[in-house]
C-alpha cells in the first residue's frame, strides 16, 4: 500500500524526535536528530536546520539522504528516501518553523540554544512503514456541519457572556479538548486574564498571562496559533505560579487553571479586523489531540467568536436609553465587609481576601463607592461608561467584558458580594454585609 | 585513543542507538540498534532486526562504513562513533547482550516524552544481525554549542 505524507501528521509534531541520515562525499554515513520536521505538501518535507552542520555540508555535495519519522500516538516508524532541493532563509515556510521552533524552545528553557538558521526542503522519494503490520492510524474527521452549527450558534449571541460559553462548549465537543479557556486582553497592563473557562475543576477566572510569555503569550504576541502534543516536554507556566489560594492574597495573582494529566495544549488568537480580542486556549489528557484538523476547527471557531464580540462592543458603544437607576436603600446592615483599595495596580480586597486588579478593580471599587455613598446597589452599564474617573479603555476594550470578568470572579470564590445582571445593561450588588472602604 | 572507558561505558549503556548507513550510491539508510558490546580494541558489535532495517547488511558489505549514534534520551547527551565496518556473525554473547539491553530499555530508556509502548515497538529483535565496527571517529551531538564538536 503507498503510504502518503498527508497520512503522517502525526509523526510531524515533534513528540519524538525524527532522525536524518546523510553520506558525504567520501561515502561516510552521518546521523542526526531533529526536533521539527515540517510537511510543506505531499512530495516535500522541511527540517529545522539548528545546530547539525555536517548535515548540511552533506546533502550539498550528495544531496541523497534518508529519514526516518515517528508516529507520536502509537510509535510506528516510517523511513523515507528522500533528495536535498533547496534551502530557505526567508519567507512563510522559515518563518512557520521559526515560530514553532522558538514557542517549543521558550517552553522548553533551551533559549537561543535552538534558534533556527534555515530550513532544508527535500523531495521525498519514497515511504516505507518500518513495521508494515501496523496499520497507519487516523484520526476521525470533524464533520463541517457540525463546525457550521457551533459557528452559528456563537454568531447569534448578543452578550459577551453568551459568546464564550457558546465558543468553549463548541471546542470541547468538537475537538475533544477536556478543558478550554478564553483570555481576554487588557492592553494598558499588557497581559490576557482569563475570563470564560470551562472543564477546570478549580476555576480560575481572574488569573492573568503576560503577553508574550509562554504558549498563550506568545500565541497573543505573534498572532498565530501554537500548539504542544507533549507538554511532559515543557515546563508549564502555570507551575511557576502557587496554586495555594491564600497565596492569591499575598501576591495579588490568581493561579492559571491547571488540568490534572493535561498533554496536549493549544493557544489560538481571536482575531478581528486585525484587531486581537483574545485567546483561545484548549488542553486534553491525550498527546497529540490537537491535529492540524482539530487545529484548523479552533483557529476557525476562535475567528469567529473574535468577530462576534467585535459586534457586540460596537451594539455596547451605541446609546443605550436606560435610565440611570434612582439611589434605593437596599444596601444592607449587619456584619462588616471592610473593602480595600490600592492605587497602584486597582487592586481591591474583600475582608483581606484579593479579589481582582486592573479594570475589573476599579469597576467594583466605583459600585461599592456608589453603594456607600448614595446607599443604593443597582447601577446601569451606562452610567459606568459616562463616568470619567474609572478611566475606562475605549469603547473597543469592552465594558462588558470586564463586568463579566468581576461578576464570575466574585461567583467563583464566595467574598459576600457578588454582582448579578437584572438586565440588559443593568446589575445589582448582593451584599451579605455592609461595605465600608479602607483606602491605602 | 578513540573508544576509551569513559566512552565504552556510554554506548553500551542505557542510550538510544540509530545507526546510518550508505548503499554503493551514497544513498544513505537509517537503523535502530537493538544492543551494543565491545568487540575488543577499538571495536563494536552492534545488534540490530535485520527484518526491521534489510538494508543494513547490504549497505555495509558494498561501502564498509557506519556511523553510530548514542543518544542518552533523558538528558540528551549524545555521540556519534564513525568508522569502517564490516558484517559479522551472531553469536551467544551477541544475543545475551540484546536480552539485557531490551530488559534494561523497559525500565530505563522511555523517558517522559515517550510512551513505552513505544520503545517496546522500537526493541523488536526478530531475525537479529551484527555489525562490527571500528571506533575511529567521535563528535559530540548533544544539542548546544559544541555539537558536532570531534572529541
Amino acid at each position: 500500500m503507498t503510504i502518503r505524507l498527508s497520512q503522517l501528521h502525526a509523526c510531524f509534531e515533534g513528540v519524538i524526535p525524527s532522525i536524518i541520515a546523510t553520506a558525504a562525499a567520501d561515502g561516510m554515513p552521518n546521523v542526526s536528530y531533529l526536533s521539527h520536521v515540517a510537511m510543506v505538501d505531499e512530495n516535500h518535507i522541511a527540517l529545522s536546520n539548528q545546530f547539525f552542520a555536517k548535515t548540511s555540508a552533506n546533502v550539498r555535495a550528495n544531496p541523497k539522504a534518508a529519514v526516518v519519522l515517528v508516529d507520536g500516538r502509537t510509535g510506528q516508524q516510517f523511513a523515507l528516501d528522500v533528495v536535498w532541493d533547496r534551502v530557505e532563509d526567508r519567507g512563510r515556510l522559515f518563518e512557520h518553523m521559526e515560530r514553532d521552533l522558538r514557542a517549543s524552545s521558550t517552553q522548553l528553557g533551551w533559549g537561543d540554544v535552538m534558534r533556527l538558521r534555515a530550513v532544508d526542503v527535500f523531495r521525498v522519494l519514497s515511504i516505507r512503514a518500518c513495521e508494515p503490520e501496523m496499520e497507519v492510524a487516523q484520526a476521525s474527521p470533524v464533520a463541517m456541519a457540525d463546525i457550521a452549527e457551533v459557528a452559528r450558534r456563537i454568531g447569534s449571541q448578543q452578550v459577551v457572556e453568551g459568546v464564550l460559553d457558546a465558543l468553549l462548549e463548541g471546542v470541547t465537543r468538537l475537538t475533544g479538548a477536556t478543558a478550554a479557556m478564553v483570555l481576554l486582553p487588557e492592553p494598558a497592563r499588557a497581559t490576557l486574564v482569563v475570563t470564560g473557562l470551562r472543564g477546570y475543576a478549580d476555576g480560575g477566572i481572574g488569573s492573568e498571562v503576560p503577553v508574550g510569555e509562554g504558549l498563550i503569550g506568545e500565541a497573543a504576541a505573534a498572532r498565530v496559533p501554537l500548539r504542544i502534543n507533549d507538554v511532559t516536554r515543557v515546563h508549564r507556566l502555570s507551575g511557576a505560579v502557587s496554586n495555594a489560594a491564600d497565596s492569591e492574597d499575598r501576591t495579588r495573582t490568581i493561579a492559571l487553571p491547571v488540568l490534572e494529566g493535561g498533554m496536549s495544549q493549544i493557544a489560538a488568537p481571536m482575531l478581528a479586523a486585525g484587531e486581537l480580542r483574545g485567546v483561545l486556549f484548549a488542553e486534553a489528557r491525550e498527546r497529540l489531540a490537537f491535529d492540524a484538523e482539530r487545529q484548523a476547527v479552533i483557529e476557525t471557531l476562535a475567528v469567529q467568536a473574535a468577530m462576534a464580540l467585535t459586534g457586540v462592543a460596537q451594539e455596547e458603544a451605541e446609546p443605550v436609553l436606560t435610565p440611570i437607576a434612582p439611589p434605593n436603600p437596599e444596601v444592607p446592615s449587619g456584619q462588616d465587609l471592610v473593602i480595600t483599595t490600592f492605587a497602584f495596580d486597582d487592586s481591591i480586597f474583600i475582608n483581606n481576601r484579593y479579589v481582582i486588579k486592573g479594570v475589573a478593580g476599579r469597576l467594583l471599587k466605583f459600585m461599592l463607592e456608589r453603594a456607600i455613598a448614595e446607599n443604593r446597589v443597582d447601577f446601569s452599564n451606562r452610567e459606568i461608561r459616562l463616568s470619567s474617573e474609572l478611566r475606562l479603555p475605549e469603547f473597543k476594550d469592552n465594558l462588558e467584558a470586564r463586568l463579566l470578568l468581576l461578576r464570575r470572579r466574585l461567583s467563583e470564590r464566595s467574598f459576600g458580594i457578588d454582582l448579578v445582571q437584572t438586565g440588559r445593561g443593568q446589575l445589582r450588588l448582593h451584599m451579605d454585609g455592609r461595605p465600608v472602604m479602607m483606602p491605602k | 585513543m578513540s573508544l576509551d572507558e569513559e566512552l565504552l561505558a556510554f554506548a553500551t549503556g542505557s542510550v538510544m542507538l540509530v545507526m546510518g548507513t550508505a548503499d554503493a550510491n551514497r544513498q544513505p539508510a537509517i537503523a535502530r540498534a537493538v544492543g551494543v558490546r565491545h568487540g575488543g580494541d577499538e571495536a563494536l558489535r552492534i545488534i540490530y532486526s535485520r527484518k526491521r532495517w534489510p538494508s543494513v547488511a547490504p549497505n555495509v558489505a558494498a561501502t564498509g562504513l557506519l556511523a553510530l549514534t548514542c543518544v542518552k534520551p533523558i538528558d540528551y547527551t549524545a555521540y556519534q562513533l564513525k568508522g569502517p565496518a564490516s558484517v559479522g556473525v551472531l553469536d551467544d554473547a551477541d544475543r545475551q547482550c540484546n536480552a539485557d539491553y531490551v530488559a534494561r530499555a523497559g525500565d530505563t530508556l522511555p523517558v517522559s516524552t515517550t510512551d513505552p509502548g513505544h520503545a517496546a515497538i522500537w526493541m523488536d529483535s526478530e531475525d537479529l544481525g551484527v555489525i562490527i565496527q571500528q571506533v575511529r571517529e567521535v563528535y559530540i551531538q548533544t544539542p548546544g554549542s559544541r555539537a558536532g564538536v570531534r572529541r
